[in-house]
């Protein structure tokens, strides 16, 4: 069959269909998948709010009936009355203690949930402001302003996500806010040194990382200048063929990552947004084939660095859940003995 | 027999002298020693008759890089003999040297500089030739993680014996590399040259005969590109690429095409380590002449095809033990003819 322009046209326009539809599409499922997305995130943090506000009330209660003890046992040799009283307080107490543990265990994982979702949700405002500054990039005039206008609010929004986030730090309080208060029972103890022991958890699993990729690091080095050494052989001895010649530049090639001001030697990539990511995540995010040889060995040391610090933040996690535990042994004897 | 003393000892006192003054927190420096015996099926590298040998090969290499500031610093320096027992012709000390610099001028745009010389000198004939190559080069990086790298070069060749095959050559290049997923690496490039030979312009009166023109010179363009793919995956590094090169002479025959498909790769395993090298090569002259327009004196610069697999242990913390074996298909000085020779070699090397 001959074609002729007639036809050339309407195919094209049939793609030009097609491609609309397709951009139509993946357009309304990127920007249903973001709706979607801020929606259960605020549902997750409404649920978050409600709970956090029925242990305020549960806390405000057992502080009442904390000092109601205090002032029963201080007034002791009690009478018969008296004496029913303080164990209904105690009983109470104890009650609001495991229902305190209850509200705290719902918090902890719908936090985690939050948190999940939240990393979902930044990634993809950094994705659309990485897009939406490309596209004005591309443009002139007024339509960059305009686009360039739409980043605005997605920055805003973006860093207070990543308040939220650091303010969770990655779904559990950070270690340093978890201290025992007078008032707090020995179930909620038991409950921060579970927390503690989780976070530690984490804090370990994420130094082993860093250890399997510093080994990934160190092979991949070392295949590179295996390579490297065959290619100076056949370079001096033989042929200066080609092959050799670009595997030899490759190996300590090109364009090195910027060396930022940030805590760690190494940048973010381009067009990769990983603002106020730990130095841990920033190392395990870099792109090893992007790094020159003399970059890889800062990146090794940087890796087995960031992998001492985080062990020891492990240790110290340790400690005080142990410290933790202790108190609650303490404090569930000292009830013992009151019985 | 002086001349090979001075130069040995130059390298000594070059790997002595890197050892002591390197500062040890900005710079890094690794030395190689290699010391190897070679079977060669074909030294003279003969159409016909060849003649088999035995060599001894020693070759040291000194690497450095280090940053100062936010300066990236690379440094290389080799020095190879090859000394064969009853074919003392053939006896050849070859320096190699090369350096290269990266200034960040904003976080995503570099610019840089490399140099490369190398110096072949053979101890017993009047052959030597002395070959150099700078580049200078903006790396950008864009969006997407795509790294761009493009810069002008200049090289040039030069026989002190021999003005026929010396050459200046200028050119523009344009590298662009993006990781491909988790693994993969994709590298497009493309480059121009233009050959001023210092050989004079011949003219064809016939088939066999030719006639030098006074005044006027041979020029070649040379263009190329190609693409290139690398991976690594759990112990296996891997490279495989395709390249295709123009050349149009303004000297009769000298017009060809040249289709290059080059692979190599590493892989390790339970402590050894296997590497191979493969290029093939397919070029096609555009005109129909006899064959004796000698292109390159040094045939070894006149690659064609070739194997190379080798496997290597290490023996000690620092010394390892290498046996090669390398099989070629080269064009001979004579274009469009081809020789074939054979090694096969063992090496220790130690590392420090």
């Amino acid at each position: 069959m001959r074609l002729n322009l007639r036809h050339l046209q309407l195919y094209r326009h049939g793609l030009w269909l097609r491609l609309l539809l397709f951009l139509l599409c993946t357009g309304t499922a990127g920007l249903w998948g973001q709706t979607g997305l801020e929606r259960s995130y605020a549902e997750l943090q409404r649920q978050l709010l409600a709970l956090r506000q029925e242990n305020g009330a549960l806390m405000v209660a057992s502080d009442s009936l904390a000092l109601e003890i205090q002032q029963l046992k201080s007034s002791e040799p009690l009478s018969f009355f008296a004496r029913r009283r303080l164990e209904s307080a105690l009983r109470r107490a104890q009650e609001l203690a495991s229902r305190r543990e209850e509200n705290l265990s719902a918090q902890l994982g719908l936090q985690g949930e939050a948190a999940r979702l939240a990393v979902r949700l930044d990634d993809w405002y950094a994705a659309r402001i990485d897009s939406l500054l490309e596209a004005a990039g591309r443009m002139s005039g007024s339509q960059r302003q305009e686009t360039a206008a739409q980043v605005e609010p997605l920055r805003r929004r973006k860093a207070a996500l990543q308040e939220a986030l650091n303010s969770v730090a990655g779904a559990l309080p950070p270690p340093g806010a978890l201290n025992i208060r007078n008032t707090d029972t020995p179930g909620e103890i038991a409950a921060k040194a579970d927390l503690l022991r989780t976070r530690e958890g984490q804090v370990r699993a994420q130094a082993q990382l860093l250890e399997r990729r510093a080994g990934q690091v160190r092979q991949e080095s070392a295949l590179r200048k295996k390579m490297a050494d065959l290619v100076s052989d056949l370079s001096v001895f033989e042929q200066r063929d080609e092959t050799a010649q670009r595997v030899s530049r490759s190996e300590g090639s090109g364009v090195t990552t910027s060396t930022e001001k940030s805590g760690s030697s190494f940048g973010p990539e381009s067009g990769v947004l990983v603002e106020r990511a730990s130095p841990a995540d920033q190392l395990l995010r870099l792109d090893l084939r992007t790094l020159s040889a003399e970059d890889t060995d800062l990146l090794l040391r940087e890796l087995e660095g960031q992998r001492r610090v985080l062990l020891q933040r492990a240790d110290s996690l340790a400690t005080r859940a142990r410290s933790f535990d202790a108190e609650v042994e303490r404090l569930r004897d000292q009830l013992r003995l009151l019985h | 027999m002086r001349r090979a003393l001075a130069y040995i000892l130059f390298a000594a006192g070059l790997a002595l002298a890197g050892e002591n003054t390197a500062p040890a927190a900005a710079w890094k420096m690794s030395h190689r020693l290699q010391a190897g015996w070679e079977q060669d099926s074909n030294v003279y590298e003969a159409l016909s008759g060849p003649r088999s040998g035995q060599d001894l090969r020693l070759l040291y290499e000194l690497r450095a890089g280090g940053h100062r500031g936010s300066r990236t610093f690379r440094l290389g320096y080799r020095s190879g003999g090859q000394f064969y027992s009853g074919l003392s012709r053939e006896n050849k000390l070859i320096q190699e040297a090369e350096a290269g610099v990266e200034l960040p001028l904003t976080p995503a745009l570099r610019l840089g500089w490399t140099g490369y010389g190398r110096i072949k000198l053979f101890l017993k004939r009047g052959e030597d030739y002395a070959f150099g190559r700078g580049q200078l080069y903006l790396g950008l990086r864009l969006p997407a993680r795509l790294l761009l790298k493009v810069g002008c070069s200049g090289e040039g060749l030069d026989y002190p014996g021999a003005r026929f095959y010396d050459y200046s050559a200028p050119g523009l290049f344009l590298q662009l590399q993006r990781p491909v997923g988790g693994r993969f690496v994709v590298s497009g490039h493309a480059s121009l040259q233009r050959l001023h030979y210092r050989r004079s312009l011949y003219q064809m009166v016939s088939r066999n005969e030719a006639f030098p023109l006074r005044d006027a010179y041979q020029r070649d363009r040379i263009a190329s590109g190609g693409l290139r793919v690398e991976a690594s995956w759990q112990g296996f590094l891997g490279q495989l690429g395709y390249r295709y090169e123009k050349s149009a002479s303004n000297a009769p025959g000298y017009d060809y095409g040249r289709s290059v498909l080059e692979a190599s790769f590493v892989q390790q395993l339970a402590g050894w380590y296997f590497r191979g090298v493969l290029t093939l090569q397919k070029k096609q002259y555009r005109d129909n002449l006899y064959p004796f327009w000698p292109l390159q004196l040094d045939t070894e610069q006149e690659e064609s095809n070739f194997l190379v697999a080798d496997l290597s242990r290490p023996l000690m913390e620092r010394i390892e033990l290498i046996l090669r074996a390398a099989w070629y298909r080269n064009e001979s000085p004579w274009a469009n003819l081809y020789y074939r020779k054979r090694l096969l070699s063992f090496h220790f090397e130690l590392r420090i």
